[in-house]
């Protein structure tokens, strides 16, 4: 009897840790989510069941493939480059801190380098556009270098896209770098001291102690900019206007424009199925991928 | 260390933001009620709210002016007015009305009329002075001001004199608009931009400024003992009358900030009462908390087309408001009682949303509630003056036509109108609009141009304005077609210049049936080429350019605004003699002006309407999902009726023909205007009765509306820049205009 | 308790020897391990209180400080990613300190207002504290909207701390039937862009009455499951033998995680609310969405409502409004340094 109840104690535990989130959770973002999915198989207004109908039309819709395919193209440049620069950033900071304390350069740098996060988006592109406007600093700069006069819209032009990849860059390197930084400190130092004095290099210590002990944060940090890549369209729109360049016509766009036209069941329909490329493969994919990475094949991991 | 300094700035700022708010809450504690008034914004079940009803004014008033209205001998309410035209030969007569026993009452044996006679006077203002005398104020035949006092035996001795006279080198002496009388018999002048205090020798004492509102009329301020308030920098000021000092500056923002037309009165205990158009407030004496009193949106102070001229409190915690139409004749006066039995906000209500601020609107709330005192109209604007209109906005709407919520009756202008019809988010009021028609006082084709196919109709148009075109019938006829304007041959160029948003806009308006009639035609790769190159060949011959600087704008007397109408004024170009056609937005008498006096001094100038294009304003729709649909339905019904329309509110034209009728025949002898650039001058006088016949037949033969989709004209505009600039083919700019265009039709 | 049970295993499973041999040899293993494990939590429990004590002394740890300073290279790599992000930035500063005059000048083209060259400056020709003065005086809407913020923000961190955090720690440190499906709902839900549940949000806070009210704004942020999601992958990294100590010394659960999983967790929880108090401080669609009174808007609407010809005051605002948030990250930097690395136990 006793052991039954120390069961149902041991069982019970993680919920009474869990419920104050989830009920909330259920409320404000479960119930939400099950409407949108409603949603998606009804007319507009949400007055007849429409079936799979809208999730034909978003399939057939060119504009939704088109956006599909540069959102694709958009994060498979993006979160590498990213991931790569702010994890580069990271470690350096943490490498030097130990080694210069006292550098000013160091100190400061990782909050300098966190700032653009608490900047504004509508008065940052303001100053993007002293950059990259006709007759901006950029234009200026190629003028002067080249000896040929440059005129180009940078924003509105074909390049575009790269503009956008900087901005999100500037934007989201100081994120992505906290996150870093906070996976970095969960690896032990002595870790490190030890493979030091077995002779380990640089190199090997990088490779045997710190891509192992960041496996859980890669997997933090590439779905979070992943999240925070659907918020670039702020910067998107206000630099480029609501209809940029192809190149830069991303799912975002597309969503904004089917609300404003109130086209909601498109949007849902498309969302529904964005949420379930993305989570199927965590779910089902990377499990298994991880299972054969993770030599002590921990079971909690779900997602990387 | 860096951790303190950081804690200390946030401990910094957030007092800093404190101090901000500080001011307020001082007040509040400070702020004893002197007065048991009810509270601005009670319970949604609270009783006791300001009543209004109108005061029956006495016969022979409707043409007059009102000089003056106050408080007179004992206490007594009395208004002075004068015949309404103020530009006749002699001076005109004056009169005075007592008001006694909850009635006004002429005083024919007034010595005041004889003695503005006797000094050639025209009468302007009178009043009644603290010292217990009457005073009178006028223009002389050279419209110089005088100054007189009445004395008892009905003469008249002039005051200051030559106080008013022109300064050195100047045309125009001061024309105060009031003037006050001190108790000790000084002289508080209100001129425009100060308040001059003058001791009966004539000597001026003190000079304090104060705002201007622009307009001649502008009196704001008064004077209590030894102090007097008025308006500077956009503050109530409190002025010393001893040092001319300014002792106190209260803020507005809480009450709107502050407002041309305001009248500021004292509540004898040294409290500032300010009636403006969104009702009565009142502040103490020492306060910084302004108190509304009288929700102007719910009664006629908040009504569009009237403006305020008097406000003053009665014996009785009551309140007098006189206003008068614009022009300044038609006055009308209304009592505000305090009403303990009626609810303090109206039990029923409906909401108007308007992307921006809708003088029509408004009017038609206001004219709606006073028939209705039960119902309160809403009307909720999503961008205040000066804002941005962002794409969060427009969703934020969205979410509650979508949850089946939202206001019961949406202004189109500026929202997706078309996605909201596809969607079913609006209402079919086909019946409501036929029900209008049949009575024959509306311009039916005009609302007709709102018909779907399949016979339903979803939106209404309130207001409308058309393009004219000024020319010789050689030039306007080159206006029929894409292909005539690009290949216009005269003599100097077809339109003038203007940066090429303006010239794209413009020609896409001109030729609307060409490009957008029934669908988007510039899908159609060579129709689309086709408009570029009109628009660039236009463009070459008059200079035009994307972006002029100052020295261009300057010469070819244009800017870089772009106009949203798409219309760009251009009849004085015309009249200049560098074109050979101009165009002009009707959209009341007053925009006719200069067309019309610009058609006068050409013989052989046309001015006609750009084919059956007229441009749709203030377009209203019900919400499907709305609860109070007959409500709605009258309030569309108050939007359209002959009260609301035949207000000129310099908002477009009524579509109610019953109202243009009755705007034709208003002659408007004060209205002028005036424009000129440079040597250039121009003076027109509000159109003759003829030419308002003429225009108003022309609306007969409109039934297009122009509904250009804003998404498509941005298109173009973005993707020919470059074009435009000479930096690529047209054929280049066509592709790109295209493949956005392509995916916008594709989502 | 979990040596009780194998041990008893052992003991009844019929199979015999070698079972119960394996019984035995894993009960030594586990007397190893546990005597290990009591050591290291002794450290553990030292070093916390340790690092309270120096944190209170005011002294930061300092390790390695004899170490020679000889690679300059990182330094150079930091301070050029420094000065790429803050050029941009300096530009701002600049623009927000410039007369109206000297705008029209230099940013012409930007504004939109004309087309002339761009003379992009870092520091002002005429320095003037106009637009300041205009923001922070003249204009008493930006404080009620600062005031708004904060009362919206505020609670919104503190509730997310009381829910998201015990949340964090029972997917992190527990292992229960459904944890998978239930935390991989919260990804899901944290993956959504906010566009696409907008309406039904709506109808959700329409339906509750929190419509108009900060608690429109407060409510659906504490349950925003981002920061459980960033809490659980840092509780994860957690080493378990610290729990597995508390529990030996009769620690209860809630008892391990207010005393051993939040301090080890701190620099995860103090990650988290950063990037929730900077995502809800600039928080732009929610506020129109949910708040049709426009005196309960944030201090995040102020610079969409500006117009183009106060675009210095545009500025200093934007320098205001992430005056706030630069502070509470320097505040809390300290805290993001402190990691677990220092809690000296090996996995």
């Amino acid at each position: 009897m006793k052991k039954r109840l120390e069961r149902w104690r041991k069982a019970l535990v993680p919920w009474l840790f869990l419920t104050p989130s989830l009920a909330g959770v259920a409320v404000f973002m479960g119930f939400p989510f099950l409407d949108v999915v409603k949603r998606s198989f009804m007319d507009t207004m949400g007055n007849g069941f429409a079936g799979f109908q809208n999730y034909q039309a978003v399939l057939d819709n060119l504009a939704f493939r088109l956006a599909a395919g540069n959102t694709l193209g958009f994060l498979v440049v993006c979160i590498p480059t990213l991931m790569v620069i702010s994890l580069g950033l990271a470690l350096l900071i943490s490498g030097s801190a130990q080694k210069h304390q006292n550098s000013a350069v160091i100190k400061n740098s990782r909050t300098m380098l966190v700032l653009p996060l608490a900047i504004p988006t509508a008065s940052m592109v303001l100053v993007w556009k002293i950059i990259l406007c006709r007759d901006g600093v950029l234009n200026q700069v190629l003028t002067w270098m080249t000896g040929k006069l440059w005129e180009v819209d940078w924003a509105f032009s074909r390049h575009a896209f790269p503009v956008l990849v900087i901005t999100y860059l500037w934007k989201h390197t100081g994120y992505d770098m906290i996150l870093w930084l906070a996976g970095l400190q969960g690896i032990p130092g002595e870790l490190y001291e030890a493979a030091k004095m077995d002779g380990a290099g640089s190199a090997a210590r990088f490779w045997y102690i710190t891509v192992p002990g960041l496996r859980g944060t890669l997997g933090m940090v590439g779905i979070l900019s992943v999240v925070n890549s659907f918020r670039v369209y702020r910067e998107a729109y206000l630099l480029a206007g609501t209809y940029p360049d192809s190149s830069i016509y991303l799912i975002p766009h597309l969503f904004a424009h089917w609300f404003l036209s109130l086209d909601i069941q498109k949007m849902t329909a498309a969302a529904v199925m964005m949420t379930a490329v993305f989570v199927t493969p965590a779910v089902l994919g990377w499990r298994i991928i991880l299972r054969r990475l993770a030599d002590d094949g921990k079971d909690e991991i779900l997602f990387p | 260390m860096k951790k303190q300094i950081a804690w200390i700035l946030i401990g910094g700022l957030l007092l800093g933001a404190l101090g901000g708010c500080q001011k307020k809450t001082e007040g509040d504690i400070r702020e004893t009620t002197v007065q048991e008034l009810p509270q601005g914004l009670p319970e949604s079940d609270a009783k006791g709210r300001y009543g209004e009803t109108a005061v029956e004014l006495p016969q022979g008033t409707e043409n007059q002016r009102v000089c003056w209205f106050g408080m007179g001998e004992g206490g007594r309410l009395e208004m002075y007015t004068r015949e309404g035209d103020y530009y006749s030969e002699s001076a005109a007569d004056a009169f005075r009305y007592v008001y006694q026993d909850g009635a006004w009452e002429k005083d024919e044996n007034w010595a005041g009329n004889a003695a503005f006679k006797e000094h050639g006077i025209d009468p302007m203002f009178v009043t009644y002075g603290s010292d217990g005398r009457y005073y009178l104020g006028g223009t002389d035949k050279d419209y110089r001001y005088h100054m007189f006092r009445l004395e008892e035996d009905g003469t008249a001795t002039e005051q200051l004199k030559g106080a008013f006279d022109p300064e050195e080198g100047r045309d125009y002496g001061m024309l105060p608009p009031k003037f006050e009388v001190l108790e000790d018999g000084r002289f508080l002048i209100y001129d425009y931009w100060q308040v001059f205090l003058y001791d009966t020798a004539g000597n001026r004492l003190l000079s304090m400024a104060k705002d201007f509102s622009g307009t001649t009329s502008d009196a704001r301020g008064f004077s209590e003992g030894n102090e007097m308030v008025t308006v500077l920098d956009g503050q109530v000021v409190r002025y010393d009358l001893q040092s001319g000092k300014v002792t106190e500056a209260i803020s507005l923002d809480e009450v709107g900030g502050v407002r041309s037309s305001a009248e500021l009165f004292g509540d004898g205990a040294g409290g500032i009462y300010m009636a403006t158009e969104i009702g009565l407030s009142h502040i103490n004496k020492g306060g910084t908390l302004w108190e509304t009193l009288i929700d102007g949106s719910l009664n006629h102070m908040g009504m569009r087309s009237l403006q305020m001229i008097s406000f003053l409190e009665g014996d009785n915690q009551d309140y007098y408001g006189v206003f008068c139409n614009d022009g300044g004749i038609g006055i009308q006066m209304f009592h505000y009682e305090y009403d303990p039995e009626m609810a303090a906000v109206p039990p029923s209500g409906i909401t108007v949303y308007s992307l921006n601020d809708n003088s029509t609107v408004r009017q038609a709330a206001s004219q709606f509630q006073s028939e209705h005192p039960e119902v309160r109209v809403e009307v909720r604007i999503g961008v205040e003056d000066g804002g941005n209109v962002t794409e969060e906005m427009i969703q934020a709407l969205n979410t509650e036509l979508l949850s089946g919520k939202g206001a019961d009756i949406l202004i189109l202008d500026g929202l997706p109108a078309r996605s909201y019809i596809e969607k079913g988010a609006l209402m079919d009021i086909s019946n409501l609009v036929e029900e209008l028609e049949e009575s024959g006082q509306m311009y039916s084709q005009l609302l007709e141009g709102f018909r779907e196919e399949e016979g339903s109709l979803y939106q209404v148009p309130a207001r409308f304005s058309f393009p004219l075109l000024i020319g010789e019938e050689k030039a306007v006829e080159a206006y029929s077609s894409l292909a005539s304007m690009a290949g216009y041959q005269g003599e100097k160029p077809l339109l003038p210049a203007a940066n090429y948003e303006n010239l794209l806009r413009e020609t896409a308006n001109l030729q609307y049936k060409e490009l957008f009639y029934e669908g988007n035609r510039l899908v159609d790769r060579e129709q689309l080429i086709q408009y570029l190159e009109t628009v660039k060949t236009l463009g070459d011959q008059n200079g035009a350019k994307t972006t002029f600087s100052e020295e261009e704008m300057e010469r070819l007397w244009t800017s870089n605004n772009v106009v949203k109408s798409g219309i760009i004024e251009s009849a004085i170009q015309y009249d200049d003699g560098r074109f050979d056609s101009g165009v002009a937005e009707m959209s009341g008498f007053g925009s006719l002006c200069i067309p019309a006096e610009v058609r006068r001094l050409h013989p052989g100038t046309l001015m006609v309407p750009a084919g059956d294009l007229y441009l749709p304003s203030t377009v209203a729709a019900i919400n499907r999902s709305t609860a109070n649909e007959e409500m709605a339905k009258e309030f569309l019904r108050c939007l359209l009726s002959y009260e609301v329309q035949k207000e000129e509110l310099y908002d477009g034209l009524p579509v109610n023909r019953k109202a243009m009728e009755a705007n034709v025949e208003n002659d408007r002898n004060g209205f002028s205007m005036g424009s000129g650039i440079g040597d250039y001058h121009i003076f027109a006088e509000f159109p003759s009765r003829e030419v308002r016949q003429e225009v108003a037949a022309m609306i007969e033969t409109l039934a297009v509306p122009i509904v250009v989709d804003e998404t498509v004209m941005k298109m173009i505009v973005d993707g020919s820049r470059d074009y435009c600039d000479g930096k690529e083919s047209v054929e280049q700019a066509a592709d790109k205009i295209l493949r956005t265009m392509t995916i916008y039709l594709s989502e | 308790m979990e040596r009780d049970r194998i041990v008893k295993q052992g003991r009844t499973v019929k199979q015999g020897r070698t079972v119960k041999q394996e019984g035995s040899v894993k009960q030594e293993q586990l007397m190893e391990q546990e005597r290990i494990m009591e050591q290291e939590w002794t450290m553990k429990q030292e070093w916390i209180m340790e690092q309270g004590k120096t944190i209170k002394q005011g002294r930061i740890m300092k390790r390695g400080k004899t170490m020679k300073q000889t690679n300059g290279l990182p330094q150079t790599i930091l301070a050029v990613a420094c000065l790429l992000i803050w050029i941009p930035l300096l530009l701002m500063a600049a623009a927000s300190l410039m007369p109206e005059d000297e705008l029209y000048w230099r940013y012409l083209s930007v504004l939109e207002l004309g087309r002339d060259r761009v003379r992009a400056a870092l520091l002002p020709s005429y320095p003037s504290a106009e637009s300041f003065i205009e923001l922070l005086i003249r204009s008493p809407g930006f404080f009620v909207m600062f005031w708004n913020s904060v009362f919206q923000v505020v609670p919104m961190l503190a509730g997310q701390l009381v829910v998201a955090a015990p949340a964090a720690w029972a997917f992190a440190r527990f292992s229960f039937k459904g944890k998978r499906l239930v935390f991989g709902i919260y990804v899901l839900l944290m993956v959504l862009p906010f566009q696409v549940t907008q309406v039904s949000n709506y109808l959700v806070l329409d339906r509750i009455g929190l419509l108009d009210s900060h608690l429109a704004m407060i409510l659906p942020g504490i349950w925003s499951t981002l920061p459980v999601y960033i809490m659980t992958k840092t509780f994860e990294t957690i080493p378990g033998a610290l729990m597995e100590a508390a529990y030996l010394d009769g620690a209860g659960e809630a008892y391990t995680f207010l005393h051993v999983g939040l301090p080890l967790g701190y620099p995860a929880v103090v990650t988290s609310m950063m990037l929730s108090f900077v995502e809800g401080w600039n928080a732009l669609e929610q506020p129109v969405t949910y708040l049709k009174d426009k005196t309960l808007w944030p201090l995040s609407l102020y610079l969409p409502d500006i117009a183009k010809d106060k675009a210095s005051v545009a500025f200093a605002a934007a320098l205001v409004t992430c005056l706030l948030p630069v502070l509470m990250y320097l505040n809390c930097q300290e805290e993001l340094e402190q990691g677990v690395a220092a809690s000296g136990v090996k996995q």
